[in-house]
């Protein structure tokens, strides 16, 4: 009866196996030579299928190991030597030799134990940076895929609205929230006039490695898409969108028309509205500059036969 | 003299199994894509578990290949395993005579009978 139940768990064992860090590490032939004289005490059998229920439980199926194995980018290397270091002079050790399943269980426990202490000491990374993006520096090695995760997020960034005055200088940041790498090149395209991601919209203006796009003096025809897109090896890695939008400047200049008439002008006839596009008057009108004048010129009597009072001889 | 040696003929059916196949002797080979190279070794099956040879498919396609012991009640059972990130249906076929799972679809003791009936040849030829 206890046997039966013994064999079922090992057989559920098996069915749970799936990838780890000692698999992706350890090859299939140095697995078979540490597992050669796995003895089950029970029966005093060579069952070599227990032994490799043992590493599926300690490593493959083991929590602790596949979270020490998540490691930063350019790290697998030394994953890889960590669970080498542990591993293959067990195995050199253990071949054509029968050993107790006890003995097994202990030091392939230990070499688990020293692998996680080892390798949760490797850096990590901070993670992922939302919402898009291809982020290598964030991924973290996957022992269940052996490989890297991917932050998986789109290449193609949400709109950023940008709005300025005709006339104005503009300036445009590819920013993006996560580290690139040191080879970037950085690619503008504009879209003229319209709001899209659609690739064929857009002809490209610079390509190089400035991050900053500058318009001097922004027009009405400057309205439109901007894309920035980041190239890392030839490869696409982020994409960001920025919306343009140019208010003319003439939407200005009339409210502005507008304040100096009913602040100043004040005159009783009929105020005639300014043809639309009609360059806006600088100069205040006539009559506020003959009170000035006037008044600045009585100031200058008034101090003169102040000064002349006072300096007259007795 | 005729009816000892049936009996020792049937002696010998009955016991040479159990001789045989008490620890039975099976290949051993962890689950693996089958286009890789797989190395067969030699495990003792613990007693009521019997050799086999397992089967992953993908796609309508052989993917994955394993032998070792098993269980006889779970023989019959049919489930996924998740390997790469690629989800593959297991099967299984199960055989209870020594390194019987060497090969897909060997399921009859050969071995037993061979020796079995090498045995009976012999001594009824000494007779």
């Amino acid at each position: 009866m206890s046997t039966s139940a013994l064999c079922l768990v090992c057989v559920s064992l098996l069915f749970g196996t799936s990838l780890s860090c000692l698999q992706c590490f350890i090859d299939i032939s140095v697995r078979n030579r540490l597992c050669w004289g796995h003895v089950l005490t029970e029966h005093n059998v060579r069952y070599v299928d227990g032994c490799f229920k043992k590493l599926d439980r300690l490593f493959d199926r083991n929590e602790r190991v596949i979270e020490a194995g998540r490691v930063g980018r350019g790290y697998n290397k030394q994953l890889k030597e960590i669970m080498e270091a542990e591993i293959l002079p067990m195995a050199k050790e253990f071949n054509q030799k029968r050993n107790k399943d006890t003995l097994y269980e202990e030091r392939l426990q230990t070499a688990a134990d020293n692998f996680i202490a080892a390798a949760s000491k490797l850096p990590r990374v901070s993670g992922c940076f939302p919402p898009c993006g291809f982020q290598s520096a964030g991924a973290v090695y996957n022992c269940i895929i052996c490989r890297y995760d991917s932050c998986e997020f789109p290449l193609d960034c949400p709109f950023e609205e940008i709005n300025v005055t005709e006339n104005s200088r503009s300036q445009i940041w590819c920013e993006v929230p996560f580290p690139l790498p040191g080879d970037i090149e950085v690619i503008w395209s504009v879209a003229e006039r319209v709001k899209t991601q659609l690739v064929d919209h857009f002809k490209e203006v610079t390509a190089g490695v400035d991050r900053l796009y500058s318009i001097p003096s922004t027009s009405l025809q400057h309205q439109g898409t901007y894309k920035c897109e980041i190239y890392s090896g030839q490869r696409s890695i982020v994409r960001l969108y920025y919306y343009l939008t140019v208010t003319p400047q003439v939407v200005e200049g009339h409210a502005e028309l507008q304040d100096i008439f009913d602040l100043s002008l004040l005159s009783k006839g009929p105020i005639l509205p300014e043809p639309v596009g009609s360059p806006p008057s600088l100069l205040p009108s006539p009559l506020l500059l003959t009170t000035c004048l006037t008044s600045l010129l009585l100031l200058l009597f008034l101090s003169l036969g102040a000064l002349y009072w006072l300096t007259m001889p007795e | 003299m005729l009816q000892l040696l049936h009996f020792a003929v049937l002696w010998l059916y009955l016991l040479l199994p159990s001789m045989l196949c008490g620890n039975l002797f099976c290949y051993f080979s962890h689950i693996l894509e089958v286009e890789k190279p797989y190395e067969l070794i030699v495990t003792e099956c613990p007693p009521n578990t019997l050799c086999f040879k397992a089967d992953g498919r993908y796609a309508n396609k052989s993917s994955l290949s394993a032998r070792g012991c098993m269980a006889k009640e779970d023989c019959s059972q049919v489930h996924t395993i998740n390997l790469y990130g690629i989800v593959h249906t297991m099967s299984y076929g199960c055989c209870d005579s020594p390194y019987c799972n060497s090969c897909p679809g060997v399921t009859a003791n050969s071995l037993c009978i061979t020796v079995t009936l090498t045995t009976v040849a012999v001594m009824t030829g000494s007779w």
